[in-house]
């Protein structure tokens, strides 16, 4: 007889683990935090199936400009085309199956493959076949352009971030990003502004990217590990966001713009919900996107699995209006990107440290505080629902 | 990147665009050629290559003998 493997034996049992009231849930379990082959299986439901972040459009800021991204293992190429709208590929040309690009660079035209030098166009169409008819012919019959143009992936772009739907059956972008649009629907239409690389740092951490998620969409932490958003911040000032099935996070009703030693703050947006002149929220956009808002800034923090307990967070920070990219508010970004810099290195040491005791046969998935856990347990339930739907 | 290579790539991805081949390969040659007086021979070499498959899908033989030559010299092929 066959032996159960421990994703078998994980998925018979993670949506009544884990979907239930907060009080009796238990986290999911170590098998999603440590088995490599997981990895795979999350790919497939997890990753293929909704609609996840693989880069930012400030990284092709001209037409023609490509970047080659993996998202667990799949090598995507994201291309601004001559429109200046991001288009995601397949980075594979369809002859032989090389790889197109390795580096990131602007076409300068067409996207040659570096073996056969096969073109495609910004679009996708397969252009050129030098040779392909024999030498001096660049046509055969048998081979159609245009059935062998490059695979293109679904895609969208929301407050500069880059979503991707790999299998393509998603529901449709505008209907997945309209819960996090209705709730900061203040910030519609407002262009977010990055200001190159004092915006920009990124963390390699030892983890699974799911604890990262975790970490990030609850505040019962703050006392413990961040004392100096504590000062000004307290637990006691924040209130969980939870949409089911979408995101969840927390929110702060006490946030303080940053200063410069002359009073000097970054211009805030006028017009928005009184709400906002005190109030940050900072969310978890599932699966793979940290977001943050404040009435003067924005920001969105890519995960990027590497591995099953390694994660590459990419943080980039954009302003609201276009005076905050100029040159009296350098020194202002720049402590604001170290004080962001400084709260999320606060929080490497704590999720390096559950994906150690996710190892531990003492533990399994543990159990959340009905009060202060329910972010968390919210974005267990949607994992799990992932997983359990092709079950 | 200076401002005639600029406009030269700006009117590639336009005639590419449109499906306007025919002078595609002139203007990549056109662009190894700053490329190359600027000493950037990676740059000059990729430009030349797409001068090349252009040329050849053009049956432009002048171009393609004198584009194969540019890439020989530099031990491209």
């Amino acid at each position: 007889m066959n032996e159960i493997t421990p994703i078998e034996k994980m998925l018979h049992g993670v949506l009544d683990h884990v979907d239930r009231p907060v009080a009796e849930a238990h986290g999911l379990p170590n098998t999603c935090y440590t088995d490599a082959d997981y990895l795979k299986l999350e790919r497939e439901r997890v990753f293929a199936p909704n609609w996840a972040c693989i880069g930012f459009g400030k990284d092709l800021p001209k037409k023609g400009d490509y970047k080659p991204v993996e998202l667990l293992g799949q090598p995507l190429l994201i291309l601004r085309d001559q429109d200046d709208q991001i288009k995601v590929f397949h980075n594979v040309c369809s002859h032989r199956g090389m790889i197109l690009v390795e580096e990131a660079g602007n076409t300068k035209g067409v996207l040659r493959c570096p073996y056969h030098s096969w073109c495609y166009s910004l679009n996708g169409e397969l252009a050129m076949t030098p040779h392909v008819g024999g030498p001096g012919n660049n046509r055969h019959e048998d081979v159609d352009p245009k059935k062998h143009g490059l695979r293109e992936v679904r895609s969208a772009v929301w407050m500069d971030v880059i979503f991707i739907n790999l299998d393509g059956k998603a529901e449709s972008f505008e209907q997945r990003i309209a819960p996090m649009q209705e709730r900061w629907k203040d910030f519609l239409g407002v262009e977010v502004i990055h200001t190159g690389e004092d915006s920009s740092f990124s963390f390699d951490v030892n983890c699974n990217w799911k604890l990262a998620v975790e970490n990030y969409c609850e505040s019962y932490h703050l006392p413990w590990i961040h004392p100096g958003l504590n000062s000004y911040s307290r637990l006691e000032d924040h209130y969980h966001i939870i949409e089911d099935n979408d995101y969840s996070g927390q929110g702060s009703e006490v946030f303080q713009p940053l200063k410069d030693e002359n009073g000097k703050r970054f211009p805030r947006i006028e017009g928005i919900d009184e709400k906002w002149d005190t109030s940050s929220e900072y969310t978890a956009l599932y699966p793979n996107v940290l977001l943050g808002i404040h009435n003067d800034h924005f920001f969105a923090i890519q995960l990027e699995p590497k591995s099953i307990d390694r994660t590459v967070e990419h943080v980039e920070l954009y302003y609201l209006k276009k005076e905050a990219s100029g040159e009296d508010y350098a020194d202002l970004r720049k402590k604001n990107a170290e004080n962001w810099h400084e709260v999320f290195a606060e929080d490497i040491f704590v999720v390096e440290g559950m994906q150690k005791g996710r190892n531990s046969e003492g533990f399994d998935g543990g159990v959340f505080s009905p009060a202060m856990d329910t972010p968390t347990h919210a974005f267990h339930i949607w994992v799990a629902r992932q997983l359990a739907k092709a079950a | 990147m200076n401002q005639e290579l600029e406009a030269l790539n700006d009117e590639l991805l336009d005639l590419l665009q449109r499906e306007r081949t025919d002078r595609v390969a002139e203007i990549y040659e056109k662009g190894a050629a700053i490329h190359f007086a600027t000493g950037a021979v990676e740059e000059a070499c990729f430009y030349w290559t797409n001068a090349l498959v252009f040329a050849l899908q053009r049956g432009e033989w002048d171009r393609v003998e004198r584009m194969r030559s540019c890439l020989k010299d530099h031990g491209r092929i």
